[in-house]
Formats: C-alpha cells, sequence, structure tokens
C-alpha cells in the first residue's frame, strides 16, 4: 500500500490564448497552475471541484493527453514528463483513461469488439484471434455477455457503454485509471451498479484510481484521499473522513453544504450564509495575486487579498490553502 | 392604459385573492387522470405513458421523480400540448386546470393558460434562450405579445413602437431580475445569452417564467446541467419565491437530493406510470415500491455507504411486460405480478403505491 503510483510535482498547464489580427499569442489561460499530489498503490484518490476548475485538465495532462507546460509526473517512481512518444507507448500501457460521456467516447461506427482491440492493435499485442478472446474476456470482466461483442454502441444504454469503455480502458491491464466523471451521465441507479463494479475490479486487479468527480457524496463512498481544486489551485487536501469531519477551506464548506442530501438522518444545512451571493469566476489569463476564492468568500479579510494562501498542513495529511483555516472550525 | 398592461393588473389581482382564497382548503389545482400517450414507430406502437394520474393542489410543491427514460418530462409536456403529433398520440386521458381539460381546450383558450396561468422553466439553460437576441428582446417579447394572436400591422405597429408600454414592461422585467438576486440586472438585460454563465441563464429563464403571475410552475430539471453549489442557489431562490408567492409547482426531477429540499409530496415514476405517491419524509423513511426502495437504496450516502443499485434496465416501451412493469427487476416478485396489472391503493393518509405487495 505504501508505493507509490504516482507522484505529480507541481504540474502546470496553460493554454495559449491568441488574439489580434495577425492571430499573435497574447497570453494563456492558466487552467492548472501548480498541482502536487500523489496516489499510492490500490488506492483511490478522488480529485473534486467544479466545471471549469481544471480537473479534467489535471487527468488529461497525467496520461499525457495534454503536454504539461512545468512541472513533473512520476509514474512508478519515473519521470514521464518528457517521455518521447515511443518511450510513452510503453508507460500508455500502464496508464488509462475512461471518459465522461460514454456516447461521444466510442466510435459509433465500429463494434464492440473493435473498440474493445483497439488498444491491442495499436500496441501490436496478440494474434486476431488472441485479440478477440481477450476481448470476450474483458467484457466478462465487466460484467457484460459475450453477445455484446457484435453490436454497436448506439444499441446499448449508458451504462453497458460505460462498461465498454472500461473494458477497453482495461485492455492493456493498466495499473492506474483516471477516470474522468465516469458515472455523471448516468442514472442512480445505474450508477450504483457502475461504483460496485469500479470498487470490485479495483479488489481483483490491484488498480489504482484518480477519480475526477463534482460529486462530494459519492466520493465519500469511494475514495480514500480528496484533493478540492478550485480554478487551477488544489486549495485542500485530506484523507475522505477527516475531510467530511471537519472541512476547513471556505470553498468546501460551500460545496458540502450545497451537495443534495438524501440520508433522513442528516439535518440540512443552511448554506445561505456560507458565501455571498456574487457569481463571480476568475480571470484564468490574469489570475489575482491573492486567494481565488475571495470574491465570493464570506469570511474573507484584506490580507486574503493581498496574498496567495499557501497550501498547508494544519493536521495531519490534511493540507488547506487558507490564511484563517484553523478559525473556520469554530 | 394598453390592453396588456390592464390584463396584467387584473390577472395580478385575481390570482392573489385567488391564493388567499385557496390556500387553506388546498384542494387540486392541476388533475392528471389516466393520461396514456403512444408513439407510432416503424417497430410499432410505443406505450410511453400508460396511465399517469397525479394531482398538484394548490401551494404545493410536487415533485415528479423517476430514471431518464421514464416519461417524467413527457407527462408536462403532454400537458401543455408541446409534443409533436403524430408520431405522439394522446390515447386517452385528462390534464384538468382549474377544472379545464388542457387536452380538450381549444388554441386560443390553450394559448392564455399558458400565457398567464402556468409558467415553465426548461431544463437546459444553454439552449433555451435565443441566441440571436439580448435577454431584454426576449422578455419584453414575451410580455408584449402574451394572448395576442392573428395581430394585424396596424396593432404591430402600436405595440412595438409603444416607447411608454416599453419603458414599463422593462422596469417589471427589472424587477423580476432583482428579485432573484441577479447583479446589476440593467446590463444583464443587454447582454446576449451567450456572455452569461450557466447559473446566470437560468436565473434568467426562472425570471422569465415568473414575469407572468403564474397560478403554477412546472421546473423540468432547472439546474441540474449546472454546478453544486449553483444549482443550490437557484434551488433556494426558486424555493423562497415558490414560499412567498404560495405558487403549486410541478418539479421535474431525477435527483432525489433536490426533490428532498423542495418537495412537500413526491411522485416516483417508472416506465409510463406513477408507482408511488407520498409525503417526502415519509417516502425517504419507508419506501413501500420495491423500485422506490432500489433507486433509494442507489443513491450515494453521506453515512453508510452506497448499494448496488437494480438489477436489469427500463424496458422497452414497444413490447412492455404484461402485468406490473417492473415485475422483470423486482427481487419480491410474486406469480401474479407477470399477470396483472396492480391498482394504486392507499395504504395510509395520502400515501399511494401501486403494487401487488400491499394490495388486499
Amino acid at each position: 500500500m505504501n508505493t507509490e503510483v504516482i507522484r505529480v510535482n507541481d504540474l502546470r498547464k496553460y493554454f495559449p490564448l491568441y488574439g489580434g489580427i495577425l492571430r499573435k499569442r497574447v497570453g494563456e489561460i492558466k487552467a492548472v497552475d501548480g498541482v502536487t499530489f500523489s496516489i499510492g498503490a490500490g488506492e483511490t484518490c478522488a480529485l473534486v471541484g467544479e466545471s471549469g476548475s481544471g480537473k479534467t485538465t489535471v487527468g488529461k495532462t497525467i496520461v499525457r493527453i495534454y503536454d504539461p507546460t512545468g512541472g513533473t509526473v512520476y509514474f512508478e517512481g519515473r519521470d514521464v514528463t518528457n517521455l518521447s512518444q515511443d518511450e510513452l507507448m510503453s508507460v500508455r500501457r500502464k496508464m488509462q483513461m475512461v471518459f465522461q460521456d460514454p456516447t461521444s467516447s466510442l466510435n459509433p461506427r465500429k463494434r464492440v469488439r473493435d473498440i474493445v482491440t483497439a488498444p491491442l492493435e495499436v500496441h501490436r499485442v496478440g494474434s486476431n484471434s488472441e485479440r478477440l478472446a481477450r476481448a470476450a474476456e474483458l467484457l466478462e470482466i465487466v460484467q457484460l455477455s459475450r453477445e455484446y461483442l457484435h453490436r454497436y454502441p448506439y444499441g446499448l444504454s449508458g451504462g453497458e457503454k460505460q462498461r465498454v469503455a472500461l473494458a477497453r480502458a482495461l485492455a492493456l491491464d493498466p495499473c492506474l485509471l483516471v477516470l474522468d466523471e465516469p458515472t455523471s451521465a448516468l442514472d442512480v441507479s445505474v450508477q450504483a451498479k457502475t461504483i460496485a463494479l469500479l470498487g470490485e475490479l479495483q479488489k481483483k486487479l490491484s488498480l489504482t484510481y484518480l477519480f475526477i468527480s463534482h460529486n462530494l457524496v459519492l466520493v465519500k463512498n469511494i475514495a480514500a484521499t480528496v484533493l478540492v481544486m478550485y480554478f487551477g489551485k488544489i486549495i485542500e487536501s485530506a484523507p475522505t473522513q477527516e475531510l467530511f469531519r471537519c472541512p476547513s477551506h471556505p470553498y468546501t464548506m460551500t460545496l458540502l453544504s450545497s451537495m443534495p442530501v438524501v440520508d433522513t438522518e442528516v439535518e440540512l444545512p443552511a448554506s445561505g450564509e456560507l458565501e455571498n451571493i456574487v457569481e463571480a469566476g476568475i480571470d484564468l489569463a490574469n489570475p489575482p495575486v491573492g486567494c481565488r476564492f475571495y470574491p465570493r468568500c464570506a469570511f474573507r479579510e484584506e490580507l486574503c487579498q493581498e496574498a496567495y494562501p499557501k497550501l498547508r498542513e494544519i493536521r495531519k495529511e490534511h493540507f488547506v490553502s487558507c490564511h484563517f483555516a484553523e478559525q473556520m472550525l469554530t | 392604459m394598453c390592453p396588456t398592461q390592464a390584463r396584467v393588473a387584473i390577472s395580478s389581482e385575481a390570482s392573489k385573492t385567488a391564493v388567499s382564497k385557496y390556500s387553506s382548503v388546498s384542494s387540486s389545482l392541476l388533475e392528471v387522470r389516466d393520461l396514456r400517450i403512444y408513439f407510432s414507430t416503424f417497430r410499432g406502437e410505443a406505450r410511453v405513458i400508460d396511465g399517469v394520474n397525479m394531482t398538484v393542489r394548490e401551494g404545493e410543491t410536487l415533485v415528479l421523480a423517476g430514471e431518464t427514460g421514464c416519461g417524467k418530462s413527457l407527462t408536462a409536456k403532454a400537458m401543455l400540448r408541446v409534443i409533436p403529433i403524430p408520431p405522439a398520440r394522446i390515447v386517452s386521458g385528462k390534464a384538468l386546470f382549474r377544472g379545464k381539460d388542457l387536452l380538450q381546450v381549444d388554441e386560443t383558450e390553450l394559448q392564455r393558460i399558458k400565457g398567464r396561468e402556468i409558467a415553465m422553466v426548461p431544463q437546459d439553460p444553454m439552449t433555451a434562450l435565443n441566441p440571436v437576441y439580448t435577454v431584454e428582446d426576449q422578455m419584453l417579447t414575451m410580455m408584449i405579445w402574451q394572448g395576442h394572436e392573428d395581430v394585424a400591422v396596424k396593432d404591430w405597429l402600436k405595440l412595438t413602437r409603444n416607447k411608454k408600454l416599453r419603458k414599463e414592461l422593462t422596469e417589471r422585467a427589472l424587477d423580476v431580475l432583482r428579485s432573484l438576486r441577479i447583479p446589476s440586472p440593467e446590463l444583464v438585460m443587454k447582454r446576449y445569452p451567450i456572455e452569461l454563465s450557466g447559473g446566470m441563464r437560468q436565473r434568467v429563464l426562472i425570471a422569465t417564467a415568473f414575469l407572468k403571475r403564474p397560478r403554477l410552475l412546472i421546473a423540468d430539471e432547472p439546474g441540474t446541467a449546472l454546478d453544486v453549489t449553483v444549482q443550490d442557489k437557484i434551488i433556494r431562490l426558486l424555493k423562497d419565491r415558490i414560499s412567498r408567492e404560495n405558487l403549486s409547482t410541478l418539479y421535474i426531477t431525477h435527483d432525489l437530493g433536490t426533490a428532498r429540499k423542495l418537495a412537500h409530496r413526491i411522485a416516483i415514476m417508472y416506465a409510463g406510470r406513477v408507482i408511488e405517491v407520498g409525503n417526502v419524509e415519509d417516502v425517504f423513511n419507508e419506501p413501500l415500491h420495491p423500485y422506490t426502495v432500489g433507486l433509494i437504496r442507489s443513491l450515494p450516502k453521506l453515512h453508510g455507504g452506497i448499494g448496488e443499485g437494480i438489477p436489469g434496465m427500463v424496458p422497452d416501451y414497444l413490447n412492455p411486460p404484461r402485468g406490473c412493469r417492473f415485475h422483470p427487476r423486482c427481487e419480491h416478485r410474486m406469480p401474479i405480478c407477470d399477470q396483472v396489472r396492480p391498482e394504486m391503493v392507499e395504504v395510509g393518509p395520502g400515501r399511494f403505491v401501486e403494487c401487488h405487495l400491499y394490495m388486499g
């Protein structure tokens, strides 16, 4: 459990911004701006944040769909940040991604068997018949019957499509899966089934998950650690129990109190007081010097606008980026 | 005073007195009886809505909850007659709004009711606004043309050139925007939808629904496309507004967590039937129908983990299961279930369930 599968150090990803008549580069969108974390083998780490916070970009940069602007990614102790395409091939076998929308991540013109065997083909694994056998085996792993092999994605329900996407990701026996909101397009009863399946697979194949989600209640049930992102930065990270027991960043508190909760024994919080009503995103091309949550924060002070609160450890393994984290608890 | 204005004033007066008169009685405002909508397809007839019954009482919020494809949005759309016919076919049923059957009234009357008494907040804030007009244009147009039909050129000129009317309507629109706590509403009015964030667009849509003083608000999953913090804000605003105006609401959602925040009563829908009705706390504390039990069990919880979901999937409407439509997925299946369709029975005060387990 103690070996780290992935360590991300000060990861940055900027997207260029073009403007003017000559489409010159006029600036950059700092989508991910200095993210550091690590995940141990066999663990599930959740990355939480609202849309536009850069959580998907982190996932995509780790599996090198995007090239990072700065920072390093260590995969199983090896620096994989600047590998060439050839070297990447061998690393990619071990880390795969499952995307949010199963409908658009599966090629509608290919049969399930072609979709699932595509990674094997790319990596030149096995002969045709071996690949087909592997595809059947994979479908069994994700609990789909063998007859699905010859069907097209349009004939499948959302949950089944997501299983096919999962089978494709598992084709090369990876050890890290980046799951980008794998259940947000699914109904709750199907979501529950998919989550159960993911849990089973993790045990059986000793997988490590980076689970990207916006649903804190869901995350509470599956993750060992939670990272909360806000506009390109991690603002709080802690073991799950700890985070839910004492959230210490005003944003995390807002997020928690606005979750629709169904447990009847849980008192519904009055979320109104936690946040200013302004709906302000921040300009990621010119991020403010101070705290990025400043415009929405109900506890803000002058200091927050002037200095960026560094991520610091307020309790064991509990990191918060807020000047007044200690006061938040009272 | 121009006609539109007079009508707005009168209808607001009328609704005020009506609300105070009815709120204590809690009689039904909208009653859907045995609604059946079939779609003809190349492969046969899809029996999508198959006998829906529900009631929205005066001053209450009824949540219609169910999973994708169970027909909840379709029910609402059918009531307002905005589904394409054909391929859809209304086989039977009534949708009584204050005693008038919305499915039978003539077009003019329907337009009048839709224009003034029923407001709908659509699901997707990204597509519901017209991208080539400013918010102001869209809101004013709605108010100016409410209840007008077959307008002659003369009237058209009169209405569009009437500066005084425009100014008053703009004021009214600004008031509504302000009441929804939209920062700097004057600026928002001049913007195109693309310049607004998702939450802002959804608020504009809600504002548009409140331009008139509706008796019934139909909200089709507002906020599902938005972030939780924004969604929470929208729901609080909506709830606030509903309780202030004592508005009757039909709230359609697949998110039971949201349902719990808003509803007085909840109706659970499965495969074109309403299968369970009750007060919100009752349904959450003690779900009766096996489907509701499974649904509530599959929700992730803060305490006590996540369930294992419901096996199987929503049936094919072309060839729905005989008897109870849930029986192929049901863990309490009995021999009778695939033979006879269960009837809705009242198991407690205001607590209805459609399942053989609770019959006789």
